[in-house]
């Protein structure tokens, strides 16, 4: 359940983070040509960034941590089944007990079995962490990757701060061989995704969120058009939150001198949601794609099913909760029909697409904010019921939230039609960038949103 | 050295102080909310009689007034907007008593403090999810927090529209919120308070969570009283009609826990039909003082 609550770690957006910042990339100047002593100085900060909060994180992370490269050192002279099983159940049995057990115990309950629910703290980011666990033992066991013999770089890889709570998923065959070479920080391209990054999340995302928290805690009013423009306006949140985490992340990653993936490509401009899901959060998608759906049989054997399983799996991924699971079950629907009819490719008008895409991502999306099934399936109901539509529903949004949610559209607008300029524009005025990147830095500071953390650090 | 990245640090800031230095103008203290939440919340005083509850008893309770009642005493304001009552302001609140005081907390309960709305946001949440390294700055550095305050379009929606619910105030450091309305407000507040409970009502399991919590404090022998900060008629209609707040109950449930209910007769004038201006909260709060002291 999102209940717009906090995670427990270190958020970018606080001046903590800006003190750790200062003294790690203060240290990290000094080791950073110094292998062996840079990679425990970046597995000991990271540690240090998860455990701010919560202390209690970091044994689990070092459990799952040392078992998964333990287990990949074991693959790597007998590549067998078993041994991968057994080195996944540790990995996934950790997922489950402290993400799953709550739920299932409720579940059990509706059934009569009452199991005493014990009152467990989910780690944040134990999620992403095991996927890559999970990587890197697939990956080893296929042999597609060398096993890292250092257990200290491959926990470092692992528990790399800027990555460590929301992602990106950074798979081992793109950082680790990064690791094993001299950094190479690159501080201006670092800056102008941090920049960004900064304004995406407190500007826009931190704006539109206390109306939209409301609307979900509260519900004030009904009709199609107070739920449709409370839907879009999260849709936009979740987007500039994440997106703006990752930009952050990247630009951290390459102060580093480290490269990651890109996560999100412009998504609002998608044709169709198979396309939507290769620009939105890409590193998890291509992971499920990779490791889910071509292992069920992909496009070639049953395909149907397999992108039920795919998006089912995914929906539990997000959350344990049955409207994460009509998240999913609702994309699943939205994607075998696309499927099936091939709609986005006959239909002319790449706009009249991509307006169709993001109506179907922001009627799903309304599932997966709201707070239980019985509230979901009451909003998405709402917004079924074009019969009451009506302005004052729009009005019945706080007025902040709406003028941020038109400064977050435009926001999207010019990402859409200037994808591919902004580069051409930046080498032809170089000044032009700074003053710009200057200007946004300074409007960052002063047009903050009121604090609160990233979305994803709930999963 | 990268000469882009460091032009662009070099021209950041100087956009950035800037900026501060024009909203300076405007606005000197954009960050006292903040700054006094993050001082209340460390709060290194301890008090014979604390009040808590939301915005009605943080503007209306002006610990100063009391003085003639409690001679000798010290009296804090706890309160903070929109709150819900919660185990966490409970037990944050009983810190701020002196361990060999009077040891007295006084509840100001409003419908407010009982509902959803309030439970997801209040101004104690706001401040308790903020961490040490922020407070530790708010309250060290108040000059540079107000300097580089938010002062966007949100900022500037609140200014020209009052009735969005910022009114020109100043902040004692008995945590006294005075307010200082310019005028009385007018229908579209009230309005805006009837949507807001229409939305979100009163909750029973609320009140008994509270009382719980009363008990625990007359347990450990705290003498805990409870009032009910003045509202105007059209107001308290809206809350028992809209918002299904029934007062005697509330009372009943109360004073079962252990609570003494104070009934403070008079009349008062809210600014916008639930908050008391400065000399009406002065007037209050020695009327209280009164009842307590009996």
């Amino acid at each position: 359940m999102y209940d717009g609550a906090p995670g427990r770690t270190m958020s970018f957006a606080s001046f903590s983070f800006l003190l750790f910042a200062v003294l790690f990339f203060s240290g990290w100047w000094v080791v950073r040509n110094r292998p062996n002593t840079r990679d425990l100085f970046l597995l000991v900060s990271s540690l240090v960034f998860y455990g701010y909060h919560e202390p209690r994180y970091v044994p689990i992370f070092l459990v799952s941590g040392l078992s998964s490269w333990w287990f990949g050192q074991w693959l790597s002279k007998h590549p067998t089944k078993t041994v991968l099983i057994a080195g996944l159940s540790v990995d996934v049995g950790l997922l489950l007990f402290f993400k799953y057990s709550g739920f299932l115990t409720d579940q059990l309950a509706v059934f009569g079995l009452h199991i005493p629910k014990h009152s467990l703290v989910l780690p944040t980011g134990i999620s992403f962490y095991t996927f890559m666990s999970i990587t890197y033992l697939v990956d080893v066991y296929r042999r597609a990757l060398e096993p890292e013999r250092d257990w200290k770089r491959y926990l470092a890889y692992l528990s790399m701060w800027p990555h460590l709570v929301a992602g990106p998923i950074v798979r081992p065959g793109e950082l680790l061989p990064q690791m094993a070479a001299a950094p190479n920080p690159r501080l201006f391209e670092g800056a102008r995704l941090i920049v960004r990054g900064f304004f995406k999340k407190l500007v826009l995302a931190d704006n539109i969120a206390p109306d939209v928290n409301l609307a979900f805690a509260t519900a004030p009013t009904d009709g199609s058009a107070y739920w449709w423009t409370a839907s879009c306006l999260f849709a936009l949140q979740v987007y500039f939150d994440f997106s703006g985490y990752t930009d952050i992340a990247r630009g951290m990653a390459r102060w580093l001198g480290y490269e990651f993936p890109l996560n999100f490509d412009c998504p609002f401009g998608a044709q169709g949601l198979a396309d939507m899901w290769n620009r939105w959060h890409i590193s998890l998608s291509h992971w499920f794609r990779d490791y889910v759906y071509i292992p069920l049989g992909g496009s070639r054997n049953r395909p149907v099913r397999n992108i039920w399983i795919t998006f089912l799996v995914s929906g539990m991924w997000h959350g344990a909760g049955w409207n994460f699971i009509l998240w999913g079950m609702l994309h699943a629907l939205f994607l075998t029909v696309e499927r099936l009819t091939g709609w986005p490719r006959k239909i002319p008008s790449k706009v009249v697409v991509s307006a169709i895409t993001l109506a179907l991502f922001v009627f799903a999306v309304a599932a997966f904010r709201s707070q239980s099934l019985e509230q979901a399936l009451h909003v998405l109901g709402n917004m079924l019921r074009l019969d009451t539509f009506s302005l004052a529903g729009i009005r019945a949004i706080g007025t902040s939230a709406l003028l941020y949610g038109f400064l977050g559209t435009a926001f999207v607008l010019l990402e859409i039609v200037w994808r591919e300029r902004v580069t051409w524009f930046a080498n032809l005025w170089p000044k032009a960038e700074i003053v710009g990147l200057a200007a946004a830095t300074a409007l960052t500071v002063y047009w903050r949103g009121p604090g609160s953390t990233f979305i994803y650090f709930q999963f | 050295m990268d000469t882009r990245f460091w032009s662009l640090v070099g021209v950041s800031a100087l956009f950035t102080l800037g900026l501060g230095g024009i909203a300076k103008q405007f606005a000197p203290n954009r960050a006292a909310e903040a700054i006094d939440s993050a001082r209340r919340l460390t709060w290194r005083e301890r008090f014979d009689i604390v009040f808590v509850g939301d915005s009605r008893t943080h503007d209306g309770i002006a610990p100063s007034a009391m003085a003639d009642s409690f001679p000798g005493k010290s009296i804090g304001n706890f309160a903070w907007g929109a709150l819900a009552w919660s185990p966490q302001v409970i037990e944050a609140a009983e810190k701020t008593l002196k361990p060999d005081g009077l040891e007295v907390m006084v509840l100001g309960v409003s419908p407010h403090g009982f509902n959803t709305r309030g439970a997801t946001q209040n101004a104690f949440i706001d401040a308790s999810q903020s961490n040490w390294a922020d407070r530790w700055f708010l309250r060290s550095y108040p000059s540079a927090a107000n300097y580089f305050a938010p002062w966007g379009p949100s900022w500037w929606f609140r200014r020209l529209n009052p009735e969005l619910g910022q009114v020109p105030f100043e902040l004692h450091d008995d945590g006294w919120y005075e307010a200082k309305p310019p005028k009385i407000q007018g229908a579209r507040v009230l309005k805006a308070h009837a949507d807001r409970l229409k939305a979100s009502p009163f909750e029973r399991e609320r009140l008994d969570a509270l009382c719980t919590q009363i008990e625990g404090l007359v347990r450990r022998g705290v003498r805990v009283f409870a009032f009910c900060p003045p509202a105007s008629e059209q107001m308290r209609t809206i809350e028992r009609e809209l918002g299904g707040y029934d007062e005697p109950l509330v009372r009943d449930a109360l004073e079962r826990a252990g609570a003494t209910y104070l009934t403070v007769d008079g009349t008062y004038e809210p600014y916008d039909g639930s908050h008391l201006p400065s000399s009406e909260a002065i007037r209050f709060s020695k009327a209280i003082a009164e009842k307590l002291a009996r």
